[in-house]
């Protein structure tokens, strides 16, 4: 289980990187986390929502309501282009511990 | 008519939303976004086959406890609750005291009649007292006309009424010793000052007072509206 300092500071490029790949909304984007983790990074749902905010108040990313047929609205977020730049930098940082981690650890997993 | 609708469940959810509401700190945009979620969380475990309270429950207790809910929110905006209180209060007062402002005019318009109709002098004075006693009453039926109809469904709490009959006394106490020392100093100086010079300065004092106590929580209040739309965002903290 993914520890939750882990968890909230993989939770920004995580929501950046989903909304690459098109508009979502808050459950649809936990729901896609648990999916590419295989279930291995399960978010306390309360607190991506705040995340969500503090991303768009960042200008990072987008939102819009959308009605649905039930008239219920829904708010949809999308990646704006200072996100996009974000996340580049985001991948750049993230990619630099991976490799010096993979590096110190080899590519297999440990054996204790 | 959504899953929740037909399962009688819609209540639970208005009960959850009001306890979020409480907390002060989450936006009505924020708690739609929230209830939605709820919803949606609730669609999904009905249909992996559980029960409706039992879907409810867990859709709710997963997205979390509304007080720490709040808190993320609260650190999201910026500004704690408690300023925004302080400002809202300072609104509350300020309109009080135009409020006020407006039944003392009423009723000076009132007692300047009498005084030019009638050289009877207690009477200007009784119509004043008359006028202000009748304007603030029917400020105070109206405001707890206004609460009555927004308490409709929570029934009247024996304990909050016996709160705010002792809160009423307390507030009233104090008032009566300003009156009785603001008599006390009108009388003074009404006795030692000769009385051209009292007549005199009471008219100036009169209209200087008038015009701080009218244009003065006046512009604080324009001001407290202004700014509020006005204060800038505070810059986030790096997440």
């Amino acid at each position: 289980m993914i520890p939750k300092e882990l968890a909230a500071a993989s939770s920004r490029p995580l929501v950046l990187s989903i909304l690459t790949q098109g508009e979502s909304y808050g459950y649809a984007l936990i729901e896609r986390v648990r999916e590419m983790s295989g279930g291995r990074i399960e978010w306390s749902e309360g607190m991506l929502y705040p995340v969500l905010h503090r991303l768009e108040r960042e200008e990072l990313i987008r939102s819009r309501w959308k009605t649905a047929e039930t008239g219920r609205r829904r708010k949809y977020y999308r990646l704006s282009s200072n996100g996009k730049r974000s996340l580049a930098d985001y991948r750049e940082q993230w990619f630099s511990v991976h490799e010096t981690l993979a590096s110190l650890w080899g590519p297999e997993p440990c054996q204790s | 008519m959504s899953e929740l609708e037909s399962t009688g469940l819609e209540r639970l959810v208005c009960n959850w939303r009001e306890h979020l509401c409480q907390t002060d700190a989450i936006g009505a945009d924020a708690l739609d976004e929230l209830e939605q979620h709820v919803r949606d969380a609730f669609s999904e475990l009905l249909s992996k086959g559980l029960r409706d309270e039992e879907a409810f429950l867990i859709a709710t207790r997963r997205l979390g406890k509304p007080s720490e809910l709040a808190e993320e929110y609260q650190k999201v905006s910026g500004s704690p609750a408690w300023t925004r209180r302080v400002c809202w209060m300072l609104a509350g007062c300020l309109l009080f005291v135009l409020l006020s402002q407006a039944i003392e005019t009423v009723s000076w318009v009132g007692q300047c009649l009498a005084m030019i109709c009638t050289e009877y002098r207690y009477l200007a004075a009784s119509v004043s007292i008359a006028i202000t006693a009748v304007c603030w009453a029917a400020v105070v039926f109206l405001l707890c006309r206004h609460e009555r109809v927004q308490r409709v469904g929570h029934g009247g709490d024996p304990i909050q009424r016996f709160r705010g009959s002792t809160m009423a006394l307390l507030c009233l106490t104090p008032l009566l010793v300003v009156l009785a020392i603001r008599l006390f100093a009108t009388v003074t100086a009404a006795r030692l000052v000769p009385a051209e010079t009292f007549g005199e300065s009471a008219l100036v004092l009169a209209y200087s007072n008038e015009l701080s106590a009218l244009v003065i929580p006046t512009a604080l209040l324009a001001l407290l509206l202004i700014l509020r739309k006005r204060l800038p965002k505070p810059i986030p903290s790096a997440a």
